[in-house]
């Protein structure tokens, strides 16, 4: 009876009998009502596997200047600043119901109850639907979307960038890195040696060695690998799981909340939450340890990328400055000592603005208290002074309010680097992100429009008298790079502290990993080519 | 939305709401589901209960739990769907329909735990299975609209959906592997 409530296709002589035997028995009464929560718990999660998130179609850039080590190093800046789209699912709730407003307010009456769905019926019915076909092909659900210094076990295995990941394909690395990258979005980096198998659309079974495992949109919650003593089940996070020869796991979180179920029978099986910076290790009994710290050293947690090929191919910097914004927080600047909030941009008229801190993510859209626009605001200024040769990076984004017509951007001294997500023309002329340098270089178009509610990836690179390079990294798609270049000579031999920055009446601008990579002085003078690629 | 609700939505006051809502919001479209299971009406009344939270976000107590604070509202807005669809037949008595209402909030924990293991459960499901169920949930097309596309029979598509759903119940009420006989019956299809 409880099938056909789920199904729809309950009579209404059963639907009377239900009636009475749950009037009747609490024991029918849950299991009702677990069943269909269980029911509707389906439907949320896959009303949502059937979007098509983008996955990168382009790998990023394997350059031997960084060699694969853990975070931590002098060049893990490089490691933090890519694929970092957190939050991403409550940004894509909160674009949800600002669309639903938007909607409400014009007075529309059509509701799609199931957007998702017109994604999913536009695909072929074979596959749509591969289970019921005589002869079902092994479905698509990701792509290897980064490899460095990968090699198969097999030598005769071929493992390219950019190769559809199908169910049941399994990897076996003798050694290196490869990054697959599932349709719902979340991501696995293997760690040679290793094997692996896909065995869901999103998730697999981990029989040894390491991976790190990230979610980065809400359909890619719930991201689940298996190993011989334990299921680890993503709750939206970032996670570290490391299998040995005999099968015993051991788990780490280092961004929000996993749960590890212990593969014991059932009597004897126990499932855990772990938080933050905290692992649990499951020897190859099934036996559960205490919750030790993480060790986040030994994961690679992001595949390198060199944002300035030409000026960094033979050196490495050092982080003089990080800030991930993990504390949440409203107060300021008790929580954050090293930084000033809400702050006017020097010189204009703007008033002060409350920045706040919400699931690891800087946020500013303006004053909290008397609800006055935030126009040109730094929502966070270093209270340290930098010069000298340097690269300042920060993952950085809009909300989709006044759609594009707001920017976002990031301050050194007095110079200011400005896009703004969403926009697309002017005019009728593309003027895709309009990117600008405040005083210096006029709107450009970026050749990609920067999507909102998304945080991408800025990288500016100042030679420490005039020179400057950019490069920005669409959060989305990475094969998405602007690069570009100019001179000011406003900061020149002067020590300037650096903001990350937004405009405009109602968006809110988003900031996080913000870092400071202090490089080595040079001799010789850089000469700075315009596509990007500079020569020191 | 009112151009007020968008203005408290990112109000600092509101942080632990919106926090709270993001990580409750699948218990309580479920919690609808229950009273409700078809799943357009679920939606529906999901989407107005989203409304009026949003719009009482200033009144959330984060001293308190959010799910049962939430459910009031969501039941508020099952009872005013009931009370515009009193004619159609397959409803509950008053009685069993609060019933069950109230049986969700007071064993909220004994079923949060089950359904945690729910995607556990489905990892473990075969793949050709699994395959089955998210296509099947993904699109709001009927089973009987989908098994005439793909030319099978309505009630082999529903049995074969059945036994999944089964499968997973059983897996999460034990949190224990699905039974050698569970898992043969699944392969005979």
């Amino acid at each position: 009876l409880t099938e056909a409530a789920c199904a729809g296709s309950i009579t209404e002589e059963q639907h009377e009998k239900l009636n009475a035997l749950l009037a009747s028995n609490d024991d029918a009464k849950l299991f009702y009502v677990t069943y269909l929560r269980m029911h509707g718990a389906l439907l949320w999660h896959c009303r949502d596997a059937g979007v098509q998130v983008p996955v990168l179609s382009a790998p990023l850039v394997a350059s031997p200047v960084f060699s694969p080590t853990p975070t931590g190093s002098t060049v893990s800046f490089f490691y933090g600043a890519l694929g970092c789209v957190s939050s991403g699912w409550p940004m894509a709730y909160l674009l949800a119901t600002v669309i639903l407003g938007i909607g409400l307010a014009i007075g529309a009456v059509t509701y799609v109850s199931q957007p998702m769905c017109v994604t999913a019926m536009a695909r072929p019915a074979v596959e749509r639907f591969p289970a019921l076909m005589p002869t079902p092909k092994a479905a698509t659900v990701g792509r290897i979307t980064g490899i460095a210094d990968c090699r198969p076990t097999d030598p005769k295995a071929a493992v390219t960038e950019n190769a559809p990941v199908s169910l049941g394909q399994r990897y076996a690395l003798a050694s290196g890195l490869m990054e697959i990258t599932y349709s719902t979005g979340a991501k696995v980096i293997l760690q040679g040696p290793v094997k692996y198998e896909v065995e869901s659309t999103n998730g697999g079974f981990l029989s040894l060695g390491k991976l790190t495992g990230s979610v980065a949109t809400e359909a890619a919650r719930g991201l689940t690998i298996r190993t011989p003593t334990a299921t680890v089940t993503d709750l939206g996070t970032e996670f570290g799981v490391e299998v040995e020869a005999s099968g015993a796991t051991r788990s780490h979180v280092f961004k929000g909340e996993i749960s590890v179920a212990t593969g014991a029978a059932a009597s004897q099986r126990k499932l855990v939450r772990l938080k933050v910076n905290e692992s649990v290790f499951v020897d190859r009994s099934g036996n559960l340890s205490s919750r030790q710290g993480a060790d986040a050293d030994r994961f690679v947690r992001q595949l390198e990328f060199n944002p300035f090929p030409g000026v960094l191919t033979a050196e490495e910097g050092t982080e003089v400055y990080a800030e991930t914004f993990n504390r949440d927080s409203k107060l300021f600047p008790a929580d954050y000592p090293n930084w000033t909030f809400g702050q006017p941009e020097p010189g204009t008229s703007g008033e002060a603005a409350a920045a706040t801190i919400v699931e690891g993510v800087l946020r500013l859209t303006r004053d909290a208290v008397t609800g006055a626009p935030a126009w040109h605001v730094d929502a966070a200024t270093t209270t340290r002074k930098f010069s000298g040769r340097m690269i300042v990076s920060v993952d950085i984004g809009s909300d989709g309010r006044n759609f594009g017509y707001s920017h976002v951007a990031i301050r050194l001294g007095q110079v200011i680097v400005v896009f703004h997500p969403g926009f697309s023309s002017k005019d009728g002329a593309f003027l895709r992100g309009a990117f600008r340098v405040e005083g210096i270089m006029p709107g450009t178009d970026m050749g990609f429009t920067p999507d909102v509610d998304v945080l991408h990836h800025l990288f500016v690179y100042f030679d420490g008298k005039d020179a400057y390079q950019v490069c920005l990294v669409d959060g989305l798609h990475s094969r998405n790079v602007f690069r570009t270049a100019f001179t000011a000579p406003q900061n020149s031999g002067k020590a300037f502290s650096i903001s990350v920055h937004r405009s405009g009446n109602d968006n809110t601008g988003m900031f996080d990993n913000l870092r400071v990579i202090q490089l080595p002085e040079i001799k010789q003078p850089a000469t700075i080519h315009k596509d990007g690629g500079g020569v020191p | 939305m009112p151009a007020v609700l968008m203005h408290d939505m990112d109000a600092p006051l509101h942080n632990s709401f919106n926090e709270q809502f993001l990580r409750k919001q699948r218990e309580v479209f479920a919690y609808i589901v229950t009273l409700v299971p078809d799943r357009n009406d679920a939606e529906d009344i999901f989407q107005e209960t989203c409304l009026q939270l949003f719009q009482k976000a200033a009144e959330f107590d984060c001293a308190k739990s959010f799910f049962p604070w939430a459910c009031g509202f969501a039941l508020n807005e099952v009872r005013r769907f009931r009370r515009a669809h009193y004619r159609e037949k397959c409803q509950f008595d008053d009685g069993v329909f609060e019933a069950l209402a109230e049986l969700q909030i007071r064993s909220a924990e004994t079923i949060d735990a089950r359904l945690g293991l729910l995607m556990d459960c489905m990892a473990r499901l075969p793949v050709e299975k699994k395959e089955l169920l998210l296509h099947c949930y993904s699109c709001g097309e009927s089973l009987n609209a989908l098994a005439v596309e793909f030319k099978i029979d309505p009630p082999t598509l529903r049995k074969r959906l059945e036994r999944i759903r089964k499968t997973l119940f059983e897996c999460i009420e034990t949190g224990s592997e699905p039974s050698p006989k569970t898992l043969e019956g699944l392969r005979g299809h």
